[in-house]
């Protein structure tokens, strides 16, 4: 597949504020790719880049295989969702709607047709002559998403689109977006703090901090297998036990931590004496009365623990449990069982348990 | 219980409180309002004498309007007033967007310099104005009145626009480029029709401050360019009389309805 946007080694610094620093990626064409991060990291100043509002100060950006270092906003192949939806608030919804087939100088008749069609794919027919002043979120969000759609733009450019509605109404319009960008074949690039609705319908992922990507790799790798303790923190919930490494190869490493050997699988061999630290998923882990409820192969890890505290949340029951290492980790259980099961009790002496592919032995 | 019961006391003060404020409020008006409900009222007086009733009459009405040295007055005031408003609307215009949009050297420097005119008093800039064209050997004439007047002008269009300009939101603009129009249709189809109210509202206001300049067109005024405070000033040295009552009628008229329309534009949008 060919790329839809690449970018490549690109730094863009305001005075000595470094918002994106050195970054590179490769967006492919059709792709649904999401720029993902806390606020400062850098993912609003990106899509601004690629949109044409600002220019790098190092690096070079392509969209659809052209360069375009010094192409203006207005002659990019790309449109874009703003966060405050920015519709004109002196025309009709027909006439934002239009604005840019205007100024393409598409023919009268054709842009009538098209404006309905965008309205239709976005389910706001029979709104065209309606003033945009008094709309509720939902149907600006839907309008701005037909302004954009509308130009047939190559790579379509959405910057926190759903931010401002409510949750239940953020839940359909992910859907729904998610269907348009499969429908349309378009490339969505799509930024966003929420690591959910960026796991929900991302191809791929993006995760940024401190102006820096620090992980790209579909919502599963990215979450399964993080590159770092930044993005294992991020994105979900993971415990983290910090230790020295004693023994690695390309694919595991062992570490020890007051005295207790933990596995997990590595990125990379880890030299030994050096600090890591094993991240491992809430859900990953299990607790058994007895010795071994998984197989006690060499593949799993085992230690014993006490129950500390019980939050019992409907879906699952999260325990924290503490480990030989003095750490408590957080576990959860699903509730399987009938409602009046209490599977353990606090104080239980327990058996913590985890295969060693499912943890992750992070560099610090 | 949630309802508070009020005390016959608590109702009292309060009723004697809101009374004393509307009577302030009333006392307020009456000062500020009844010379000029006298003025209009003795506008309409038959005598010659302007602070002696003896009875209605619009006499002095047609007489106003068959005075030559009014007419010319008159048409002085308008093609001034007409003029500076709209080369201040658009110069103050521009320096507003200016401001409010890009960076350049001395902005801050500019910024404070910009509304000097609406600080310093009218008679330091008369002044200093006379002297700059005495200096540079301009004779007195309307045009010089109109230079005068657009440089006070632009400062109170540029503020006016300014403020309506922060309001706009800066996507608004992006998202015109982002969907193909270039900087002039940008500015042409979006920022244009969204500033219009602040820009009608600037330029009313201009004209009325430019009809209602007394000392700085006083100073400016070269022979045959006399505006209309400025005739009415020179009318009165002769004493008070129905003729000037009835021009700063019409004047005080004029200017309200300018300023109602200017705040009824603020307001709708």
């Amino acid at each position: 597949m060919s790329s839809a946007v690449q970018i490549t080694d690109v730094t863009k610094a305001f005075g000595d504020v470094v918002a994106v620093d050195n970054i590179s990626i490769d967006i492919k064409d059709g792709e649904f790719f999401s720029l993902l991060g806390p606020s400062g990291c850098g993912k609003t100043t990106t899509l601004r880049l690629i949109a044409g509002f600002e220019q790098p100060t190092i690096g070079q950006i392509s969209i659809m295989g052209q360069p375009v270092a010094g192409v203006p906003a207005y002659r990019r192949p790309v449109n874009t969702v703003f966060q405050s939806y920015a519709l004109f608030p002196h025309m009709t919804v027909a006439k934002n709607v239009a604005f840019g087939l205007e100024m393409a100088k598409v023919p009268a008749d054709e842009i009538k047709k098209r404006v309905d069609a965008a309205l239709g794919l976005v389910e706001m027919d029979g709104y065209g002559e309606r003033r945009t002043t008094q709309m509720s979120g939902g149907q600006k969000q839907r309008v701005a998403l037909a302004r954009a759609i509308v130009n047939w733009p190559k790579v379509l450019l959405l910057d926190e689109p759903l931010g401002a509605l409510d949750l239940k109404l953020r839940k359909n319009m992910q859907l729904e977006l998610k269907q348009i960008q499969q429908e349309l074949g378009i490339t969505f690039i799509y930024v966003t703090h929420d690591q959910e609705e960026a796991i929900t319908m991302s191809d791929r992922i993006a995760v940024m901090s401190d102006g820096k990507v620090q992980q790209i790799g579909p919502a599963r790798e990215i979450y399964e297998q993080p590159n770092n303790r930044f993005v294992a923190d991020f994105i979900g919930e993971t415990n983290f036990i910090n230790g020295e490494v004693i023994d690695s190869d390309k694919s595991s490493a062992t570490l020890e931590s007051a005295g207790v050997k933990l596995s997990g699988a590595a990125k990379e061999k880890l030299p030994t004496g050096q600090s890591a630290t094993v991240a491992i998923r809430p859900e990953k882990i299990s607790l058994s009365l007895q010795t071994g409820l998984l197989n006690t192969d060499n593949r799993t890890v085992t230690l014993d623990g006490t129950i500390s505290d019980i939050i019992y949340i409907g879906t699952d029951t999260r325990y924290q449990v503490v480990i030989p290492t003095g750490d408590k980790l957080f576990v959860r259980v699903q509730n399987l069982g009938r409602p009046e099961d209490v599977a353990f009790n606090k104080n239980d002496k327990v058996h913590v348990q985890w295969l060693i592919d499912n943890a992750q032995v992070l560099a610090e | 219980m949630a309802a508070t019961t009020i005390t016959p006391r608590n109702k009292i003060r309060k009723s004697f409180n809101e009374r004393a404020l509307s009577w302030l409020a009333i006392g307020m008006f009456v000062f500020l309002y009844l010379p000029i409900i006298i003025l209009i009222v003795y506008s309409f007086n038959d005598n010659r004498f302007a602070s002696v009733w003896t009875g209605f009459s619009t006499r002095w009405y047609t007489e106003v309007f068959n005075d030559e040295s009014v007419r010319n007055a008159f048409r002085v005031s308008m093609w001034v007033a007409f003029w500076s408003t709209v080369i201040s609307t658009i110069l103050g215009t521009l320096t507003a967007i200016a401001m409010e949009r890009f960076k350049f050297w001395g902005k801050v420097t500019y910024d404070a310099i910009l509304y000097l005119p609406i600080i310093i008093p009218d008679i330091v800039m008369a002044l200093s104005t006379l002297l700059f064209f005495v200096i540079l050997g301009i004779s007195l004439s309307r045009y010089t009145i109109l230079i005068a007047h657009v440089a006070f002008n632009i400062a109170f269009v540029a503020i006016v626009v300014r403020a309506r300009l922060a309001d706009m939101d800066a996507s608004l603009e992006e998202a015109a480029a982002d969907l193909g129009a270039n900087p002039w249709e940008t500015f042409r189809r979006i920022t244009i029709p969204l500033l219009l109210p602040g820009i009608i509202a600037g330029a009313l206001l201009a004209f009325t401050l430019s009809l209602d300049d007394f000392v700085i067109t006083f100073f400016m005024a070269g022979p045959g360019s006399t505006t209309l405070p400025v005739l009415i000033f020179s009318k009165i040295r002769f004493g008070a009389s129905p003729e000037v009552n009835v021009i700063s009628t019409l004047m005080f008229m004029g200017s309200t309805i300018l300023v109602i329309i200017s705040l009824m534009i603020q307001r709708r949008t």
